[in-house]
């Protein structure tokens, strides 16, 4: 059957099509801003909660109570500490609103502070803090903060003064602040930016966005491709003549092309940070420049002080199924590793001629150089130490 | 000269696997050679690890001389048998899809796509090419014995933890997924014995070659199928396209996209078998099955779940009735005897149950229901891991009920689809590995293994959109890609 070839027809379909394309655009923006104004940000960015369980006690003596954590009083330093983890690690620029309440404020003596303290994933180390007014609940925004960003990883709250009575932290909420329309443009515009190199997670998933995103691009161009196919219906409704499912196909072909698109993007983006790193260098050169670079440093110490025929070697770390233990067992091989101890391998199972590398920090084990064993537990393995450094330490497993 | 041995032990393996393939399918006109080099290249390369195994077995020595001499004379009568089967060309069995598109604009679509297919692969070789090993499993497992292997030119054996504690002559080694099968690990062993040693761009080639072996089978029997060059090749983007596909190919070393392209092609031939009875077609399918287990232990499972389908399209339509009826009652008679408990000789205990299920290989997991719709959809739907292939799938699953039954192809492939959905609803919201699905660690890697087989069940029943004559119309409904006058 031939195909009725109307350069007029197809011109009208065409338009029909890029004007469903368009409109369908508009009642996504449309039906999106509706959703978020609407009182939908608290479905997608549910608040933080933090409550008597998720919340520990970093000084001062107290305990958990139905209520929530009670502080009976102070550390030495004059200091009442609670803190809790925030397992979304959420965003600090969507999650700005922060509320507390703390029973028994009104027992503190006059001079006394209240402090919110939070970490921040990029600062791990660094407590940052801001005071607070000294009331047993209120409400605060953080958008002027100049210390909070990024992704939080913690919170709490720190009371500087003596106090008669207990207190009892019942309750710190972070809550997603209520967006304008432009806010929303801003952080759609954003996250369709967002970049984030491999990382250990990539072979699991990839989020084509921030995981916790308010316009995630896949959702974004199904809602799309949905309305502008409705729409299509509507003002060319199909007959069943043939090619009449072609323009929904398009449809679909060109929203997955628009998400492949942004694939390629992360891609190439991701290909640039491989080829700064690793092109132009031989294997020993890429591993060195590496996520663990700095310790394949010390493992090729290591491989110099061991023999040239693989051996029998125990990888002794805190961590035995971790990161670390597994790379050395790796950048060792042909070496026979084994990296399931946590402690020295005892004495019926090291015989004389194997090795033992101890990852560091290894708490409890210690090495005595004059009687050339490691002691741990009170367990002793008569080893000659063949390398040390920070990051660990070789020892070939001698005979009785 | 190492470049040149990589390039024969990974080019001689493909060609004799391909020439097997084509001289198998020399008569068709349409998808012919894609097929081929596509089959070819997983045949082959699995012939050649199987050889080095023999080999190695045999006392002989571990390299590539052998199996590759071995593979260039298979090549070669591959060749010969092809050249020399010079058959007419039968008609054409099944219709080709008539597109609506002018013939230069499908050219030129087909060029373009054809060039971002391109530039994607080339993005995905440098990564290949310049990042040292990566991922995980990589690194603790599969890559572990490969380079141990390569490094001491011998297959020494991999013990549980346990036994190398007992051992101490230092002989045998261990990780912690012992037991796992070596096919992926051989397979990154492969290149690096005809490289001298371990380098792990070069060991880790096939994963390239996998994804792109892939794309060449899925195109060749999308034509064979039916679908016009364009929309075969628009699948084959659809396919290669997917985010953790193309993760798995620039993070190369897990064994996840070999099972998927291995079970996906198995499930393209198996289709093709249903809906033909081409006899190579169904040889095809049984051999990529029996490869399944021998990549991942889950292999099994889904080998197993192409049984049904090749019942199906087995079994004369007039005994569907009774086919069901039977599945139905042995289901009734399972669940009022509180499952079947039985031992398989060497293997273990069987145990299925309502309560547990427990298999020899996999592992016991106990079944409660956990509700873990929210990260299923996140996952599926929502995140950017398939693009759209979350939206396709239920359409197509909306286009192909309503006939599921109405050909043995059909049927088949409804059956390999609802059955390797319910086993991934019985794994993730049943057992334990439901927190594979909450920790986003697993979900998406065992998705991979069915997507291309999901892809080209997709292709089968969604109606052709590009047909300007569908070669059967009904009405009310328009026909799919390659229908058939049957």
């Amino acid at each position: 059957m031939k195909t009725p070839a109307d350069p007029a027809k197809h011109l009208k379909r065409f338009l029909l099509w890029l004007t469903a394309l368009t409109l369908g655009a508009g009642l996504t923006v449309l039906a999106i801003l509706l959703f978020y104004r609407m009182g939908g940000l608290p479905v997608v960015a549910p608040p933080v909660r933090l409550t008597g369980t998720g919340l520990q006690l970093a000084s001062g003596q107290g305990g958990p109570v139905p209520a929530g954590l009670e502080i009976r009083q102070p550390g030495p330093d004059g200091k009442a500490a609670a803190q809790g983890l925030v397992e979304r690690l959420v965003r600090a620029t969507l999650f700005r609103q922060l509320s507390w309440q703390i029973e028994g404020i009104e027992g503190l003596e006059p001079g006394s502070e209240l402090w919110l303290v939070w970490v921040t994933l990029a600062e791990p180390g660094t407590l940052r803090q801001r005071q607070l007014p000294l009331t047993g609940q209120g409400t605060i925004d953080l958008e002027t903060e100049p210390h909070w960003q990024g992704r939080i990883a913690a919170i709490g709250l720190t009371v500087r003064g003596a106090f008669a009575t207990p207190l009892v932290v019942k309750q710190l909420e972070l809550q997603a602040a209520p967006l304008t329309a432009r806010e929303l443009w801003g952080w759609a515009l954003d996250e369709w930016r967002a970049f984030e190199d491999w990382s250990q997670r990539s072979i699991n998933y990839a989020s084509g966005a921030p995981l916790d995103a308010l316009f995630p691009p896949v959702l974004i161009v199904a809602l799309w491709i949905g309305f502008s196919s409705a729409l299509y219906a509507a003002l060319n409704p199909p007959r069943g003549r043939p090619g009449a499912l072609l323009p929904y196909a398009a449809l679909f072909l060109f929203g997955w092309f628009l998400l492949d698109l942004r694939w390629q993007w992360e891609l190439a983006k991701r290909l640039e940070r491989t080829v700064e790193r690793f092109a132009g260098k031989e294997m020993t050169g890429r591993r060195l420049a590496d996520l663990d670079g700095e310790f394949y440093r010390f493992l090729l110490e290591v491989r110099r002080r061991l023999p040239e025929q693989p051996v029998r070697l125990f990888i002794v770390s805190n961590d035995p199924a971790g990161f670390l233990a597994g790379r050395a067992r790796y950048h060792l091989l042909p070496h026979n590793g084994y990296m399931g101890f946590s402690q020295p391998p005892p004495p019926d199972q090291a015989r004389e001629g194997n090795y033992v590398l101890i990852l560091a920090p290894l708490p409890g084990v210690r090495y005595d150089r004059q009687g050339q064993a490691l002691e741990w537990k009170n367990q002793r393995l008569p080893a000659e130490i063949r390398y040390s450094a920070p990051s660990g330490a070789l020892f070939r497993v001698r005979g009785d | 000269m190492a470049g040149l041995q990589v390039a024969l032990a990974l080019g001689i393996p493909w060609l004799a696997g391909s020439l097997w393939v084509r001289a198998l399918w020399r008569d068709t006109s349409a998808g012919g050679w894609p097929l081929a080099l596509g089959y070819g290249y997983f045949l082959g390369l699995l012939a050649a690890i199987l050889l080095v195994r023999v080999q190695a077995m045999l006392g002989g020595p571990l390299n590539f001389t052998g199996p590759v001499l071995v593979l260039a004379l298979l090549g070669l009568a591959g060749g010969g048998l092809a050249w020399r089967r010079r058959a007419p060309s039968p008609p054409p069995l099944l219709l080709q899809e008539k597109m609506t598109l002018s013939r230069t604009g499908q050219h030129v679509i087909f060029l373009l796509l054809l060039a971002w297919l391109g530039g994607r692969f080339f993005l995905l070789a440098q990564e290949v090419w310049l990042r040292p090993l990566y991922p995980w499993d990589a690194w603790t497992t599969w890559a572990v014995r490969a380079r141990t292997w390569s490094e001491l030119q011998q297959l020494v054996p991999f013990v549980s933890p346990e036994r190398w504690l007992a051992d101490g002559s230092g002989s045998v080694y261990t990780v912690h997924a012992w037991e796992y099968p070596d096919a992926v690990s051989l397979f990154a062993l492969w290149p690096a014995l005809a490289s001298g040693a371990w380098y792990e761009p070069v060991a880790h080639l096939p994963w390239l070659g996998a994804a792109a072996a892939l794309g060449l089978g899925f195109y060749g029997q999308a034509r064979l199928w039916g679908a016009a060059p364009l929309t075969a090749l628009i699948f084959v983007w659809l396919l290669l396209s997917l985010p953790v596909l193309d993760t798995h190919v620039a993070l190369a070393g897990y064994a996840d996209l070999w099972l998927a392209a291995v079970f996906g092609l198995a499930v393209c031939a198996l289709l093709q078998w249903a809906r033909t009875g081409d006899r190579w077609q169904g040889i095809l399918a049984l051999l990529l099955a029996l490869a399944c287990p021998w990549i991942k232990r889950e292999g099994w499972v889904w080998a197993l779940l192409l049984i049904p389908a090749a019942a199906a399209g087995w079994t004369p339509r007039r005994y569907w009735l009774w086919l069901a009826g039977g599945f139905l009652l042995a289901l009734a008679l399972w669940f009022a005897a509180g499952g079947v408990v039985f031992t398989v000789a060497g293997w273990g205990e069987v145990r299925l149950t309502p309560a547990v299920i427990q298999l020899p290989l996999l592992g016991r997991f106990e079944l409660h229901y956990h509700d873990i719709w929210a990260p299923v959809a996140r996952n599926l739907l929502i995140l950017g891991n398939w693009h759209l292939l979350g939206y396709l799938l239920l359409i197509a699953l909306l286009a192909g009920l309503p006939r599921a039954v109405a050909e043995p192809w059909r049927l088949a492939g409804m059956m390999v689809t609802s059955s390797g959905l319910l086993m991934l609803f019985v794994l993730f919201f049943l057992t334990e590995a439901y927190l594979w699905a909450v920790e986003y660690t697993s979900i998406n890697r065992v998705f991979l293994h069915f997507a291309p087989a999901l892809l080209f069940w997709s292709m089968t029943v969604l109606p052709s959109p590009l047909m300007a004559g569908s070669t059967r119309q009904e009405h009310g409904s328009q026909a799919s890609i390659g229908d058939t006058d049957r």
